[in-house]
């Protein structure tokens, strides 16, 4: 009996900070910069889960490529068969960090792992609180670490920098 | 034995929030579905991006040419130039179009605004295209045999600056993101 109080005792404190959440009504957009014009292309078929104990959480965010649509349907095609999306058909991005992170205020880094075309690389988002589990996040995607064949026009290729920015809502489950 | 659940229903808690979470957890899946990769749909797609990126530098390069035609207009009756630029506009124009119209679409594409704009204007400067120089060999050829010129003719920079002013919104629509 003593025993299973202990237990019941030990365990509490993290199931009770244990949350789970999911997100809601969130966006993902790319910016592609050439040197004659700027691109921008969104996303709003995000998926998303975290899963917080009482000391760390960790997340998992996944799009659809071909859920990227700019104002230019053919470029969208142009984009599918540039990022191959028939054989890599989703993007996502993972982590994990402390829970402390989540009551920040202001600013914060966080290390994520991006898979996109096949290949993972590792960025330091920018997290920043916009309201209660709210955040807004960027980081520069780099085409050539994920081996895309960026495409020209006139000879010039597109830069290999991307601007990424997410506006990303939790909702607990 | 309600403490014994409380407990296990506790670990079950812990545990789930320490799962790995897994592309499943979302209900997405990094398998290509098959209507994506058939070999109809790869080689269209394919060709299509192929047909259209020759479409777009085909069409930019006739945009200067018709550039270079319309500020030679001037001069027209002095030299060849005017009709030389405007043979290389007409053929690189058609060129152009073809690869548009050749490009395959698959079903599930939809046009959006801009690309509707672009595509209706194309009812305009195409008749305008293939009227434009024909009035122009026309002019040149009065002129130059010093008969009367038809009421049409006379037309033809009027005809020839509507066809520069909606090629270049054409293609403007698709350079430029408004």
């Amino acid at each position: 009996m003593m025993k299973n109080i202990i237990l019941f005792l030990w365990l509490l404190p993290f199931s009770v900070l244990a949350q789970n959440w999911e997100l809601s009504s969130s966006t993902a957009q790319y910016e592609v910069k050439h040197l004659v014009k700027k691109v921008y292309s969104e996303s709003k078929e995000l998926k998303g889960k975290m899963n917080c104990s009482a000391t760390e959480c960790e997340f998992l965010v996944a799009a659809p490529i071909k859920s990227f649509t700019s104002s230019d349907s053919n470029r969208d095609l142009n984009m599918l068969e540039t990022t191959e999306a028939s054989k890599f058909p989703l993007t996502m991005a993972k982590g994990k960090f402390s829970s402390d992170k989540l009551k920040l205020k202001q600013k914060w880094t966080l290390p994520i792992e991006v898979e996109f075309h096949g290949v993972t690389n590792i960025y330091n988002a920018e997290i920043e609180p916009t309201k209660d589990m709210s955040f807004k996040s960027n980081f520069n995607l780099k085409l050539d670490q994920h081996k895309i064949d960026r495409p020209s026009l006139f000879g010039i290729k597109i830069e290999d920098s991307v601007p990424m920015i997410f506006k990303l809502e939790w909702k607990q489950i | 034995m309600k403490l014994l659940f409380s407990i296990l229903f506790l670990i079950s808690t812990y545990s789930s929030a320490h799962a790995e979470i897994s592309l499943s957890d979302l209900g997405m899946s990094n398998e290509v579905s098959v209507a994506e990769t058939t070999p109809k749909f790869e080689s269209e797609m394919k060709e299509r991006t192929e047909k259209l990126r020759k479409h777009q530098v085909l069409g930019l390069t006739t945009w200067g040419m018709m550039s270079a035609t319309m500020l030679t207009g001037g001069s027209a009756l002095d030299s060849n130039l005017h009709m030389y630029l405007g043979m290389a506009t007409g053929a690189l124009y058609l060129t152009t179009a073809y690869y548009s119209l050749t490009a395959p679409k698959p079903t599930n594409i939809k046009d959006k605004t801009r690309m509707k704009w672009h595509k209706a204007l194309a009812w305009v400067h195409f008749p305008l295209m293939l009227i434009v120089p024909y009035l122009g060999y026309q002019y040149k050829k009065h002129e130059d045999n010093n008969q009367k010129h038809s009421a049409l003719e006379k037309q033809h920079s009027a005809l020839a600056g509507a066809l520069y002013g909606t090629f270049t919104i054409s293609t403007a629509l698709m350079v430029i993101e408004f």
